[in-house]
């Protein structure tokens, strides 16, 4: 854990990662502040307003009953209650002489001379006057009575000032663990959203430097970055599959390469050892012309077998005829049966088709018949039947020979395996191989059963593909 | 008749240009396709047999290039790929035959005549063969020996008139399988020994002069001496 924290560094897209994180959350932040100051701010004001309203309409109501007499009566300090938040209430002639000022003693610092200004009749009109100190400023309403004169009742803006101050350094003093909260969000976010890449990396990393099955640990949470997860682990596995199955192809030809190979060496090598007369050179060479054929014959099928094997055989994928196939292969054997006096029998529907390599299935068909017709003795039969099976293609090659024994049957796969019965037999031990390597490679299955003495059967089951699915 | 041999492994190219020579042909080596392809526009080749595999511009190209230019001469191509893939590829872009490596000589050889003579065969030439007291008539199928008529099978035919169409020169057991069965693969089977016996048990087997020769490590050969 320690080492991995160590190793972890910020890179250039978790920085700005991050970075947008926390710009975006102090941006917002701030924006809610902005918009709750206004609102605040403008409640507040109203609030003001209404109560400044409220007591205009009181000096009109009395002024209208009582006159200037009612609104001097009404201002004196001995019947005014300590109120909070006093009012400054003017009255003035229609020319804006002033009858009547009642202002709390603070207000001295304002400019009251053009307070009136803009009154009209049946209508307030508010005015805003800038304290001389600039600390506050004095809400005035004004509106004319009937008879012109001007009516106005203002109060300072002082209370709501300092509530908003307030607020203010409030939120000033939050930005702060807004900040810290917005950059530690961020990086927190960034490193949580980039974990799958840096396990990806960390897994590439520990696959350079040859931990070949290191994968990249998925949480199973089906997001985009699981599912690419997943996608780079199967990818992993197809790769390792093919490099370990072509590591394996390579050892097992090069095994399977070296006893012949011997042979090729240990001719060459006894004829250099003693004189030959006439053509006895002549003869060790075609031994090794021979051996050397061998061995090439031996490496491409071996070859054959790894590339399908390993999923790397292409295959001329091709609608084959079966019936046509079947008649192919057993014309190519027709004078090795007849001579055995083997009766070759086909059974195959006609218009049964297979989508495959041509040639590779005639060299499939070819090696189990050549099989069939090695291991049956000389009035012997071997069956071809073909047919389809539901969703399968089935060919079964049958002989009534020697079977394979209960010992060699589960290894008649293995290359270069050869059964008691085929010791004797011309053959490089692989045409099995090739069989089910060749079969694989199509998708197919192939089975054998055999009872000794009686025969044996090979069943090869192909699945009807689209070109698609190969 | 004159050949173009194209290839740059020093040591292929000397058997092969060797042997041509000791068969009684005429042989230019090139080591790469662009200095063969200037020895084509000066020279006329019967034949070019041509390595895919060059320094430089590769053996396909330079075919392509010789078809471009109008040269007919009939190529053989040698490549060390075996796929069938690979043999479309070089027949398609104007090759005319297709050995891989390794090869017999023996097998380069026939192929090569097979070219020279597909490329000058006049028409209605060939319809008796001849090989020692063996007459075969290609058209009447009849296979006469020492004045005595010889049954065969139309496969024992194909392979009689295969073989004495290249009397006297060797041809493999693939170019057996490729004539007789049109398999373009060798399936690793005996079928052409088999053929073969049979075939030199109706030809050889009562007379004292044998025809039909196995060679080994290379196929067989028919001639008459």
């Amino acid at each position: 854990m320690f080492s991995k924290l160590r190793e972890w560094r910020p890179t250039t897209v978790w920085f700005r990662l991050a970075a947008w994180y926390a710009a975006f959350f102090v941006i917002g932040s701030a924006a809610v502040f902005v918009l709750a100051y206004v609102l605040l701010a403008s409640s507040l004001q109203r609030q003001d307003r209404d109560r400044i309203e409220a007591k205009l309409r009181e000096v009109v109501v009395e002024y209208e009953t009582g006159g200037l007499e009612a609104v001097k009566r009404e201002t004196r300090p001995e019947t005014r209650p300590a109120r909070p938040q006093p009012f400054l209430i003017r009255v003035a002639g229609p020319d804006d002489d002033t009858w009547l000022l009642a202002r709390p003693d603070q207000w001295a610092d304002f400019d009251l001379r053009h307070l009136g200004r803009g009154a009209v009749v049946g209508k307030k009109h508010w005015a805003s006057l800038a304290a001389r100190d600039d600390e506050a400023a004095l809400e005035v309403v004004s509106m004319r009575a009937p008879d012109r004169a001007i009516l106005q009742v203002g109060a300072s803006t002082e209370r709501r000032d300092t509530v908003l101050e307030q607020f203010a350094r409030i939120v000033l003093a939050s930005m702060l663990p807004i900040g810290l909260l917005a950059v530690g969000g961020g990086a927190y976010l960034a490193t949580r959203a980039l974990r799958p890449l840096r396990d990806m990396v960390h897994t590439v990393r520990a696959i350079e430097s040859g931990a070949m099955d290191a994968r990249v640990a998925t949480r199973g949470t089906k997001d985009e970055l699981d599912e690419l997860g997943r996608l780079f682990n199967e990818m992993l596995d197809r790769i390792a599959s093919l490099v370990f199955g072509m590591r394996g192809a390579l050892d097992a030809v090069a095994h399977d390469l070296r006893t012949p190979m011997a042979r090729l060496r240990g001719v060459a090598e006894a004829a250099l050892r003693v004189e030959l007369e006439g053509s006895g050179y002549r003869e060790v060479l075609a031994d090794c012309v021979e051996e050397s054929d061998r061995i090439l014959a031996m490496l491409n099928t071996l070859m054959d077998i790894s590339e399908a094997e390993t999923g790397t055989l292409k295959l001329e994928l091709d609608h084959v005829d079966v019936r046509s196939l079947l008649d192919d292969a057993v014309e190519l054997y027709r004078d090795i049966a007849d001579d055995k006096a083997i009766r070759v029998g086909i059974a195959a529907p006609r218009e049964l088709r297979l989508l495959a390599d041509r040639n590779r299935l005639r060299q499939v068909v070819a090696n189990l018949l050549d099989n069939a017709i090695k291991y049956t003795p000389t009035g012997g039969r071997v069956d071809l039947v073909a047919c389809a099976e539901r969703a399968d293609t089935v060919i079964v090659v049958e002989d009534d020979g020697v079977g394979i024994s209960p010992v060699d049957l589960p290894r008649v796969w293995e290359r270069l395996y050869r059964g008691e019965a085929s010791r004797g037999q011309r053959g490089l031990g692989l045409g099995l191989s090739v069989v089910r390597a060749v079969v694989a490679a199509h998708r197919g299955s192939v089975e054998v059963s055999s009872e000794p003495g009686k025969g044996a059967r090979f069943t090869l089951r192909f699945p009807r593909l689209h070109l698609s699915k190969l | 008749m004159r050949i173009l041999v194209v290839e740059d492994d020093h040591t292929i190219a000397s058997f092969v240009v060797a042997g041509l020579r000791q068969a009684g042909f005429a042989v230019d080596h090139a080591v790469n396709a662009e200095g063969a392809l200037e020895l084509t526009q000066t020279e006329p080749y019967d034949a070019a047999i041509v390595d895919i595999m060059l320094p430089g511009m590769d053996g396909l190209s330079l075919v392509e290039a010789m078809r471009r230019d109008k040269i007919l001469t009939p190529v053989l191509i040698l490549s060390a790929k075996r796929s069938i893939d690979d043999r479309v590829k070089g027949l398609q872009r104007g090759g005319d035959d297709y050995l891989t490596k390794p090869f017999a000589f023996a097998e380069l050889l026939a192929r090569v005549h097979a070219l020279i003579r597909r490329a000058t065969a006049a028409p209605g030439e060939t319809t008796r063969l001849a090989v020692g007291d063996l007459t075969v008539d290609v058209l009447t199928r009849e296979v006469i020996r020492g004045g005595r008529r010889l049954e065969l099978q139309p496969r024992e035919f194909s392979l009689l008139e295969f073989l004495m169409r290249n009397a006297g020169r060797p041809v493999s057991k693939t170019m057996i399988l490729e004539h007789v069965w049109a398999y373009g693969f060798d399936p690793q089977t005996n079928v052409v020994d088999v053929l073969v016996s049979r075939l030199r048990s109706k030809i050889d087997r009562d007379f004292p002069t044998k025809l039909l020769h196995t060679l080994r490590g290379v196929g067989y050969v028919l001639k008459a001496a």
